[in-house]
């Protein structure tokens, strides 16, 4: 099973929010969207360009405490979320110390990236970073990724997030200055360490089949939105 | 505006096809209000016929609240002698205009859409558009708006009805049936809360005593229906 | 079906009798819809509930660059609805390499804005004004347009504004109609459209398209193999999300390539793209072009080569009468280092570049300089030092900068267009987009691969080449209401040269509220509004006494509430498009857009509405044969004539079904296509020396001179303007966005921005409440200040300047997301007086920041 990662190179964003608005229009998360409630965006501070999505830890706190399994995190990066199963206890809001998880009071749901697993499934890279326009962001293989990102740190001087903190992550983000300094939270660093899970230790047709529960739940998106929206107008 | 109040409430088969047919009646005026007012509208307005046709199928249907006060008010109003038909109509025009295109901020929207997804030709129109279609129904070339127009929804209603009314009349079980689901779905799923959400709009809004009593009566007709 | 209705009509009656409902049934058959099958008579086929398709599309109107893209459409194939999800690239086009940005996708969202406007209006209360109710009535379109032409037909034709860009149809009715032309491109691309005309493109030249885009360029920049640039205010925020160039600084970052910024205000592209940047103080941007100027010619570290083939460096200039000499077939003369006379200029194998000759033309003895002479002497007191006191950029910095440049070179150019410094911002700005012109011909890097790259060998008609007109256009009015004919240097090419030049709309409000020249006003202006209007107090003001106000619009915003009809236009991806990849034309390339659905209402598209217009109005230009006779329409086909001539398709259709995209990825020739369309005769050049300047007694070489006014008393902040990276003026598109609106307010970009330190001596904090204003002395009339809340950041890196955004503040209240958001910036810029700005500016275009303002706690 491949695992994937982002990279994000803060040193050539300019902070459009194109990223932003083509993962609104392929969840078509308007109305969230223009409540605040994105699952990713660029905040343009004084310091620098603050782009708060998920980090899809290896280690997530998120999963570890979601009393119902709402949260896993799946065999090849992403972490995925199951609205279904959410119960809206925002236990998740919480512990996530990148605070990145947004709680939406109409629907009682989270807000989060799934790094478009549903487009991983079909070959396809996350929408934001197709669309990125200076190529600030890629995506690959997460082991490649994770090379590219201390390649390039070293090179030009640049410094490196998500690498280390919280145990790691599946985003890399590098920029000129530590980017704690304009908007990215300050996260205890762990020594990077593989997980079973990420070793490969569950057999390739178990992780197949995952990965197409994956899939599924993505194409279960649509009625299960539809119930959501139901049960509000109720 | 004689008897409506007090006729009383039927329940025998021929009752069933008569309060079908009040059904489709009364949605096909709600259909002639909420499109562009026009000359049409104005003169039978002016003649009694619109509100006479109203008292009766609001008669027979009963639905909640009191209107006989309100359309003799409008009767009263639009047959009253020496009404200039032109100055009548424009403003019903003007009001129209204001409430559903140019307000500021823009007081009520006429599609559906706008409530479910606030923008135009969304999900909820795709599904009401494929409800026309099983129907058998097109929109005619000159509508060129979106097919979720609150008077299209009413008039399709309408259609509904009439065709229920038919196909019982015919004995036509398939028919019946098709003309039964189409409405439960139209409703449940579509024109209820859409009409709901647009009449209590128009009631507050409205300047003309003609918008604030149709809207009054569609949302009875709908809130009935739930 | 009519049948089937009858019989049950009759049946009803017959009910209907019994429950004593009578008349119930008159209004059928239904009025909207049609019984395509009988009830229940349907197949019911299972069809797929959506399939999706591509569909071509090119931006336009949101930025220069006009990305290519698909945009990606659900369909119902059941009842045929559309609907538009989102975009993808095409990694294709040259221009976009497979990209889009926030306000393209915005587009798609904009279709279904439930607040465009649908039907055509008409007003029954003549009061005008945002606060006043139009009384709107619906009109079928139809009938609006038959009424507007009646009426448009009782006005003399200089008493009728179109204010419109030069569009072919647009064109084409106000030279028929013999009625002026005017459009807020002035104050985006004025000076360098005019600069442009006046060196290099010299109009009408075999490519010049300049309809087909929104700014009047015929170039665009090699910012992938670029290796030195110089930036005067080019990295504004809106600069921040142009994914057509963005592609292109990220690769030319990628390749190495250096860029030096000058700018008051710290943008992500100054933090991620600059090499160097400089707090450069508002308005002396030219201190420094002049002093880079000055640091190149006099230590003759110019590309020779260039100088001597490709521009009038060498062309010998009549000192006194200060125009060129030349034989008299029109070719330059040079002075020959060897013959020790004046040549022809493309015969001269060794010219000089300085020293003073005497030619004897015909007879007459002439004291003669070459170009870079006079430049040499124009510029000598305008060292590094002297800029450093104006501009406060370090001398030393300027010096090596200059020559970095220039050892950079041909590989080093210095953009510009729009808004940028060189844009009409100052009153000086025209001089500033000359001295880069300057600038750009000492490197050598105009028509050069790493620099500025000119469109070639391909072309899209006007209308008038497809069909002249059959008799001479009548005069255009001899008092616009725009006042562009104070300015002749720029109204010669307006009349004479290209009929899409910029209007001076910076006059349109002063004209219309200080003279009674126009009675009518056309505004074909989709999703513009007032606020593309500077200082629009005073058309405003004006609206009252005009007599006839119409606006062709996608919505009904703040214009609309002066006008007597508003007609709607489709949404520009509702319209087939045919583009050329202008903002990158390395290679020919031609692409095309095809509608993605139909307008979703009463609208009209405006060749249509043009052609009823001209037919009506001046029958003789829109019929073949000068008849009149509608049978007789002159063709509009310029999309297939432009695929046929390129050999490409047969038809626009047939191109489209190809996929409508065509390059001919040729390596690019150096040099070659300023011969075809530049200066003097047979080979084109770039003409640094603006003689048409002399003739109205400005310079033919640019010269420092300072802003319009110094700042008074408490009007000490120079107003710096910007946009959102997802706005574009205060277009309802973007503007009405509800997303668009949160991402504004999470950046700040609703308030006004202030350095730290400014704010704190005006007592000021994050967040408080302030009023701007200007100065009385300087906007006399109808002044309106501003309210807005202060964003201290330290991204405004002077404390004498502020920064607001431009496209946020709307007085559409009709618009659901857009009303009283933000403030208008345009408020606080005044009308430009024509007999004050001719003093300083021979284009007319200048000044649309040269404004300070006080800001005060409310």
């Amino acid at each position: 099973m491949k695992k994937y990662a982002i990279l994000l190179d803060d040193t050539f964003c300019t902070g459009c929010n194109s990223c932003a608005y083509r993962c609104i229009q392929e969840f078509r998360y308007h109305d969230q969207a223009s409540k605040g409630l994105f699952r990713t965006f660029v905040q343009i501070n004084d310091d620098g360009l603050y782009q708060k999505r998920c980090m899809h830890c290896l280690e997530p706190d998120c999963v570890e405490n979601c009393p119902v399994k709402a949260l896993t995190k799946s065999e090849y990066g992403p972490v995925l979320y199951d609205a279904q199963k959410c119960i809206g206890c925002q236990t998740c809001v919480r512990v996530c110390k990148f605070h990145v998880p947004l709680f939406d009071a109409d629907t009682k749901k989270i807000v989060k990236c799934s790094m478009c697993a549903h487009r991983i499934a079909d070959d396809k890279k996350p929408a934001c970073v197709e669309i990125c326009p200076t190529g600030a962001l890629q995506f690959g293989e997460y082991e490649a990724m994770k090379k590219l990102a201390a390649k390039l740190a070293k090179e030009k001087k640049l410094k490196l997030y998500g690498y280390e903190e919280n145990g790691g992550t599946h985003l890399f983000v590098l920029a000129k200055e530590d980017p704690t300094t304009f908007g990215y939270p300050k996260v205890a660093k762990k020594a990077l360490k593989g997980k079973a899970l990420l070793d490969g230790e569950l057999g390739v047709p178990a992780l197949a089949a995952l990965a197409v529960v994956g899939f599924k739940k993505y194409s279960e998106r649509r009625t299960r939105l539809e119930t959501e929206t139901k049960k509000e107008k109720k | 505006m004689d008897n409506s109040k007090t006729t009383t409430p039927r329940t025998g088969p021929d009752d069933r096809l008569i309060a079908l047919q009040a059904r489709a009646v009364l949605f096909n005026l709600l259909a002639q209000a909420f499109n562009y007012p026009d000359q049409l509208l104005v003169e039978k307005l002016a003649s009694g016929e619109f509100t006479a046709t109203l008292d009766e199928s609001l008669g027979i249907l009963q639905p909640e609240g009191v209107w006989t006060d309100r359309l003799a008010l409008l009767e009263g109003k639009y047959t009253a002698s020496g009404q200039n038909a032109e100055n009548l109509l424009l403003e019903l025009e003007k009001d129209y205009t204001r409430l559903f295109f140019s307000s500021k901020p823009r007081l009520v929207y006429l599609f559906e859409s706008v409530y479910k997804e606030g923008k135009l030709l969304q999900e909820s129109t795709f599904e009401i558009a494929r409800l026309y279609y099983e129907a058998g129904l097109n929109m005619v070339d000159d509508f060129k708006l979106p097919p979720d127009h609150i008077a299209v929804e009413f008039e399709f209603m309408a259609y509904l009805c009439f065709n229920e009314l038919a196909a019982v009349k015919k004995g036509n079980r398939e028919n019946e049936t098709l003309a039964q689901k189409l409405q439960k779905e139209t409703l449940e799923k579509h024109l209820t809360n859409f009409g709901l959400a647009l009449a209590e709009k128009v009631v507050a809004h409205a300047a003309t005593d003609f918008y604030k009593i149709m809207a009054a009566i569609a949302a009875s007709i709908l809130a009935g229906g739930r | 079906m009519e049948e089937k209705f009858s019989m049950k009509r009759r049946s009803f009656l017959k009910l209907a009798g019994a429950a004593g409902v009578a008349t119930a049934m008159t209004a059928f058959p239904f009025r909207n819809m049609r019984a395509a099958w009988a009830f229940g008579d349907h197949p019911q086929e299972k069809m797929p509930y959506r399939i999706t398709k591509r569909v071509p599309q090119v931006c336009a109107r949101a930025c220069e660059a006009d990305c290519a893209y698909n945009v990606v459409v659900g369909v119902d194939p059941a009842t045929g609805l559309e609907r538009a999800l989102t975009l993808e690239g095409r990694p294709e086009d040259p221009v976009s390499n497979g990209k889009f940005c926030i306000k393209g996708m915005g587009f798609v969202d904009s279709m279904y804005d439930p607040d465009r406007l649908m039907v055509s209006l008409k007003r029954t209360n003549k009061t005008k004004g945002t606060d006043v109710d139009p009384g709107w009535i619906i009109m079928k379109t139809e009938d609006a347009v038959n009424e507007i032409i009646a009426k448009m037909k009782t006005y003399k034709p200089e008493e009728i504004l179109m204010a419109s860009p030069g569009d072919p149809y647009t064109n084409r009715l106000c030279q028929s109609i013999g009625c002026t032309r005017s459009d807020q491109r002035t104050e985006c691309f004025g000076t360098h459209y005019y600069i442009n005309c006046l060196t290099l493109t010299n109009p009408p030249n075999k490519f010049y398209s300049s309809c087909y885009t929104p700014s009047h360029h015929v170039c665009g920049y090699d910012y992938d193999t670029c290796k030195y640039q110089v930036w005067f205010g080019f990295d504004s925020f809106s600069k921040c999300g142009k994914a057509g160039m963005l592609n292109h600084w990220a690769a030319g970052k990628r390749n190495g390539g250096k860029i030096v910024m000058f700018n008051p205000v710290r943008t992500p592209m100054t933090d991620n793209f600059a090499s160097e940047y400089y707090a450069i103080k508002p308005g002396t941007d030219l201190a420094v072009a002049l002093a880079m100027i000055n640091v190149i010619v006099s230590g003759k570290k110019y590309n020779k080569e260039f100088m001597s083939k490709y521009s009038d460096g060498a062309a010998l200039v009549d000192a006194e009468k200060q125009t060129h000499l030349k034989t008299a077939d029109g070719m330059f003369l040079a002075w020959s280092v060897k013959n020790k006379k004046a040549e022809p200029i493309d015969d001269c194998n060794d010219p000089a570049f300085s020293g003073t000759f005497t030619v004897t033309v015909d007879g007459r003895k002439i004291k003669a300089k070459p170009v870079l002479q006079l430049m040499a002497e124009a510029t000598k007191t305008y060292t590094p030092q002297w800029a450093a006191k104006i501009s406060e950029v370090p001398a030393k910095a300027i010096g090596k900068i200059a020559r970095d440049f220039a050892a950079a070179a041909p590989y080093a150019m210095i953009p510009t267009y729009k808004r940028d410094a060189a844009g009409p911002n100052y009153a000086n700005s025209w001089r500033l987009r000359h001295a880069i012109q300057i600038l750009n011909s000492l490197a050598g890097s105009i028509d050069h691969e790493g620099g500025v790259l000119l469109l070639h060998d391909v072309k899209i008609p006007w209308i008038d080449e497809i069909a002249p007109p059959a008799l001479p256009y009548p005069e255009q009015p001899s008092q616009p209401v725009d006042f562009r004919n104070e300015f002749p240097v720029t109204d010669d090419i307006y009349r004479k040269k290209d009929f899409s030049a910029p209007g001076h709309y910076g006059m349109v409000g002063w004209g219309l509220y200080k003279t009674n020249r126009a009675k009518v006003a056309f505004f074909r202006n989709p999703h513009r509004g007032l606020f593309a209007m500077i200082h629009s107090q005073m058309f405003e003001a004006a609206s009252q006494k005009l007599e006839l106000v119409v606006d062709w619009n996608l919505y009904l915003d703040d214009l609309g509430y002066f006008c007597d009809y508003v007609v709607p236009a489709p949404h520009q991806f509702e319209e087939g498009k045919m583009d050329l990849r202008l903002y990158y034309p390395k290679y020919p390339c031609i692409v095309g857009g095809s509608p993605v659905q139909k307008a979703p209402g009463d609208q009209i598209g405006w060749g249509g509405f043009a052609m009823k217009i001209g037919l009506a109005m001046a029958p003789k230009y829109w019929t073949t044969d000068g008849s009149g006779d509608p049978a007789k329409k002159i063709p509009t086909n310029m999309g297939d004539v432009a695929v046929k001539k390129a050999g490409i398709a047969d038809s626009a259709a047939d191109f489209m079904k190809k996929g409508g995209f065509w390059i001919d990825k040729k390596a690019y020739q150096n040099y070659k296509q300023i011969e075809q369309i530049g200066y003097g005769k047979p080979r084109g050049r770039v003409k640094m020396y603006i003689n048409e300047f002399a003739e109205v007694g400005h310079s033919p070489l640019p010269v420092w001179h300072a802003r319009w006014h110094e700042t008074t008393g408490d009007f000490k902040f120079s107003l710096l303007i910007t946009r959102a990276p997802w706005h574009m003026h205060a277009d309802p598109n973007f503007i009405n966005n509800p997303v668009l609106k949160e991402v504004t307010v999470r950046n700040y970009m609703d308030t006004v921005w202030i350095n730290p330190e400014a704010a704190a001596k005006l007592g000021l904090k994050e967040g408080d409440a302030v009023i701007l204003a200007n100065d009385p002395t300087y906007m006399k009339d109808l002044p309106r200040p501003q309210k807005a809340k202060v964003h201290l950041t330290k991204r405004m890196t002077r404390n004498d300047c502020v920064l607001l955004f431009h496209g946020i503040g709307h007085r559409a209240k009709n618009l659901k997301v857009a009303a009283n958001f933000g403030y208008r910036d345009g408020d606080l810029i005044p009308q430009k007086d024509p007999s004050m700005l001719k003093k300083f500016d021979p284009t007319g275009m200048g000044w649309v920041e040269d404004v300070y303002v006080s800001i005060k706690k409310m």
